[in-house]
């Protein structure tokens, strides 16, 4: 499968057609779809006049740029105009928006070729769950593993190669958890840089949109699309976006990467792959001409008490009249979650706030010197997905939320493979709005290593 | 802060307007004691002297 980039150049040529190209996708999304279960709902009708369209574009030299004919599919939790979004829940069954997200109209825009609505955590919270109207998605790399979440759907159908790339949604690791466990790479972007108008909300002081695809090159093209001001945001900020695709030529070369070894060493230690891919990561960076440096955070820990007290409150406070209404319809995690969130207080949330004001001053303090950072993303090898637990959150804490607190762009990549042959990650993060340092420092990785040659057999 | 006991869960949620079974509440009251730590770990900064960045909000002119 070549990449978005390979496939642009070919669509331009008038090598590849993008009605063929939908064409191929729909298939192959209809031919896996009981065994990996990543999208709820395929749109082949509108899927095939947008293809129609950019091909038309193709024939008379009017492409729209790299994502002009691009198969992708949308998270079910992105409004989408006519078509249900149902955030993989019975509360919104038969929900359907009138608008676009503003996120979804900016990547039409570009052209690209929507398959559909992707599986997700319940409301991008509750999963996996069995006890949804629509069944969890499968890792496809073994069918019987997690995907992680939520933007679960997307991990799957990027990496069974269904989609060239699509969207994800992060409040404490929905982006980058599904990248690590399918063996693809997602970006969770600054917080401000994408729209999230006409994304369902998790928890809004966290939330965040952003891509997935199968590379480095790939996120930064969709990215583009994605990141811009909306002044229906409030959290939207009002900048000039860089052009992402461009600067992954910058490289490493002097970039200064802290390493936070105690986040994967001490605070959670990670599997002997994932740490192996890790420390493989910054020799390849030095190589590349990064000056490596440790550096220390606040601890794991205190991040994730932070983020999720934030989590259960907002996410509670979004769904407070349902839970209140008909707490039956929600599936038995995310119901349990919610009902987390009640049992808080105020004061609980507010200090909350305060403590990650904190953590924003330390963690800028204990960076002044550093332009990247490197952790894992994930602890290891996708497990079972009968195997997680409802509270695994509370159990250890995770190493993509510090970047939600934070705001900080952070990009989940491929490092590897784990004993039982699966994806192992490591995870890139730089300081607000540098993203595409970030995204330079991916790609000068995955250009440098033959990982990204190696894709699921199914 | 010590754990609720079940009827302090029920009447918290009551509270709320949610009504669970339970053995959902049972669940809930084990889930609330490993959050504890996390929400007496955050309780860190003392009283402030001033307004704070984080509770303070903008009004007027953008």
């Amino acid at each position: 499968m070549h990449s978005i980039a390979e496939t642009a150049g070919l669509i331009a040529a008038r090598k590849i057609s993008p009605v063929e190209l939908a064409k191929t996708a729909l298939a192959r999304a209809e031919a896996l779809n009981d065994q990996i279960h990543a999208f709820i709902r395929i749109t082949p009708e509108p899927a095939l006049a947008a293809a129609q369209a950019a091909e038309a574009r193709a024939a008379s030299g009017s492409l729209r740029g790299p994502l002009d004919g691009i198969p992708i599919a949308h998270k079910d939790i992105y409004c989408t105009a006519g078509i249900p979004t149902t955030a993989h829940s019975a509360q919104l069954k038969d929900f359907i928006p009138t608008e676009d997200a503003t996120t979804v109209r900016m990547l039409a825009a570009a052209g690209v070729v929507s398959l559909g609505k992707l599986a997700t955590h319940e409301f991008a919270f509750g999963g996996p769950s069995f006890d949804l109207p629509w069944p969890p998605a499968r890792n496809p790399w073994d069918t019987t593993r997690f995907t992680a979440g939520s933007s679960s759907g997307t991990g799957a159908a990027v990496a069974a190669g269904i989609i060239m790339g699509g969207t994800g949604s992060d409040t404490g690791g929905s982006i980058r958890g599904p990248a690590a466990l399918c063996g693809i790479a997602g970006i969770k972007p600054t917080y401000g840089l994408c729209p999230r108008t006409g994304i369902l909300p998790l928890a809004q002081t966290l939330d965040h949109a952003g891509p997935m695809a199968w590379s480095v090159e790939d996120v930064a093209l969709l990215l583009q699309a994605m990141a811009g001001h909306d002044p229906a945001d409030p959290g939207s900020a009002n900048r000039p976006v860089p052009d992402f695709h461009a600067g992954l030529a910058q490289g490493v070369r002097g970039k200064r990467i802290g390493v936070i070894r105690h986040f994967h060493e001490s605070d959670n230690p990670v599997s002997p792959a994932t740490l192996a891919g890790i420390e493989n990561t910054i020799a390849v960076l030095r190589a590349e001409g990064a000056v490596i440096s440790d550096i220390t955070l606040p601890s794991l820990a205190e991040y994730n008490a932070t983020g999720w007290a934030i989590i259960y409150a907002e996410s509670f406070a979004v769904h407070e009249a349902w839970m209140q209404s008909a707490p039956e319809k929600y599936g038995e995690y995310m119901r349990h979650r919610l009902a987390l969130g009640a049992l808080m207080s105020a004061a609980d949330y507010i200090q909350a706030q305060r403590r990650r004001a904190d953590l924003i001053t330390r963690s800028i303090a204990a960076t002044q010197g550093v332009d990247l950072l490197i952790t894992a993303s994930a602890m290891g090898e996708a497990p079972p997905i009968t195997a997680v637990s409802k509270w695994a959150s509370l159990e250890k804490p995770g190493f993509t939320m510090p970047f939600n607190v934070l705001g900080w762009p952070a990009l989940s990549l491929c490092s590897g493979f784990g004993e039982a042959g699966l994806p192992v990650s490591v995870q890139i993060i730089g300081k607000p709005f540098d993203d595409a340092s970030v995204l330079a420092a991916g790609h000068a990785f995955e250009k440098a290593t033959a990982f990204r040659a190696t894709r699921p057999a199914i | 802060m010590p754990p609720l006991s079940e009827s302090e869960i029920a009447a918290r949620l009551a509270t709320a307007g949610i009504t669970l079974p339970k053995i959902e509440q049972d669940d809930l009251r084990a889930a609330y004691a490993m959050l504890l730590p996390a929400l007496e770990m955050i309780r860190g900064p003392g009283i402030p002297p001033a307004a704070e960045p984080a509770l303070t909000f903008a009004a007027g002119e953008k």
